[in-house]
């Protein structure tokens, strides 16, 4: 079976479309201003706005104050926009193992053409094809903060997930804090093992 | 569950900063030039630190011509870079299937030139979409769905978006989702599913959860309560 498809993935790492755009709209605005400032000398014979080389800009010199912020500015930005591209960024979410879900024995009666399915329950065999379940790793923290808060002697829970461990700090009101470790990691370690992610994240749970 | 380009974005933006990244240090040298004497050890000749930056030496209306050509270059470049960030929508508008007219079967594809089909029956992507997003919906647990279709009715392809309620099971939903709706869809189309994307989000409220039967014990009326 092969696993090309079209559709897009649902795992990826932030596309930086933000610092993309930005990066579009500045090089925009400055290529504006210098098609004003070409056509206003065309039409005009001078530079507008004391832009010409008698103006504010052109007396700037190579080692003036100007000069020295311009040339730090470049050098500074340049290495955002390369912090920007080189750094991965955080998953959008982890994999829930697809192996393991139930699936209907196969009907060798299969239709052809277009029709509409006339309930939930008349369907005439497996769904083919290549699967990829994902849950969005806020959606999953968010999950876990609200099955930690629901849990008894826990007044607050916050949760950071990664691919292969998830914290959750849990504030609690209990005068000994140790007493609500094992419960709570037992319950919230047994929901995320019943949605059997790829790989299974390690449970660490801090009490303060 | 729109297509990015995160690979491109990387590329130019690392092309970006590399270039502002020599420009601002090649200046740098410029006014160090006295001192280090970087260019001249290359053969180069740098302007001195108290030389005007736009001293060129093209001047005048050429000066100006070539400035105004390169500005629309970046003024373009510029709107072209924005532009792709806004969210293009790649799913197929619609998949149809042609009628054989020599057998009178139905073959789902796109329609060629020349075929020899009697006719062809179109269905508009977003409909069959929100048809299969009905099925999820009726499923135990799930809140909301939202479908969307991607490739060709001979080779379909769907990203499926459930919303499921905190203290549902979600492997169960999953279960339900891969015995009930993906084969309705598959039958719906009338080709197998060549792929199919699930995207799982938390936090839903289905009507099915926090509904509770009480049965009254001798007389048996059942009253749902909230």
């Amino acid at each position: 079976m092969s696993t090309k498809h079209v559709a897009p993935s649902l795992l990826h790492r932030p596309a930086r479309g933000i610092t993309a755009a930005l990066v579009g709209l500045l090089v925009l605005v400055v290529g504006v201003l210098a098609v004003v400032m070409a056509v206003e000398r065309l039409r005009t014979g001078a530079y507008p706005m004391g832009t010409g080389p008698d103006g504010w800009l052109g007396s700037i010199t190579w080692g003036s104050l100007i000069g020295w912020c311009l040339a730090i500015g470049c050098a500074v930005f340049g290495v955002i926009l390369l912090i920007a591209a080189w750094t991965p960024g955080r998953r959008s979410g982890l994999i829930i193992d697809h192996e393991g879900l139930p699936r209907v024995a196969a009907d060798p009666h299969t239709d052809s053409g277009p029709h509409t399915s006339s309930g939930p329950h008349t369907n005439s065999g497996v769904a083919g094809g290549s699967r990829q379940i994902v849950i969005p790793t806020d959606d999953l923290e968010r999950w876990l903060r609200r099955v930690a808060e629901g849990l008894d002697g826990v007044s607050r829970a916050r949760v950071r997930a990664g691919r292969s461990r998830i914290i959750v700090t849990v504030q609690t009101s209990v005068a000994d804090p140790q007493i609500l470790s094992e419960p709570v990691h037992d319950h919230l370690r047994e929901r995320v093992d019943g949605l059997r992610l790829l790989p299974n994240p390690r449970l660490k749970i801090r009490l303060s | 569950m729109q297509p990015r380009h995160g690979g491109s974005n990387r590329l130019l933006l690392s092309l970006c900063g590399l270039l502002l990244l020599l420009g601002g240090v090649a200046w740098a040298l410029v006014i160090l030039e006295p001192r280090l004497g970087f260019y001249a050890s290359l053969g180069l000749t740098a302007p001195t630190p108290q030389a005007r930056v736009t001293d060129l030496p093209l001047t005048g209306w050429p000066a100006a011509l070539l400035l105004g050509v390169l500005g629309l270059l970046a003024a373009v470049i510029g709107l072209w870079l924005a532009l792709r960030q806004v969210p293009s929508r790649r799913e197929a508008p619609s998949y149809s299937w042609q009628a054989d007219q020599s057998d009178g079967s139905t073959s789902a594809g796109s329609t060629s030139a020349g075929s020899t089909s009697a006719g062809s029956t179109v269905v508009d992507t977003s409909a069959l979409g929100q048809a299969i997003a009905d099925d999820a919906q009726g499923l135990s647990g799930v809140s909301t769905a939202k479908v969307l279709l991607f490739g060709a009715a001979a080779s379909p392809e769907l990203l499926v978006q459930i919303q499921i309620d905190d203290r549902a099971d979600i492997r169960s939903v999953l279960g339900q989702l891969e015995q009930v709706v993906l084969p309705n869809a598959q039958d719906a189309i009338g080709t197998p599913l060549h792929h199919v994307g699930i995207r799982v989000r938390t936090g839903g409220r289905s009507d099915s959860a926090g509904t509770v039967d009480v049965h009254a014990a001798p007389s048996g009326v059942t009253a749902p309560v909230r």
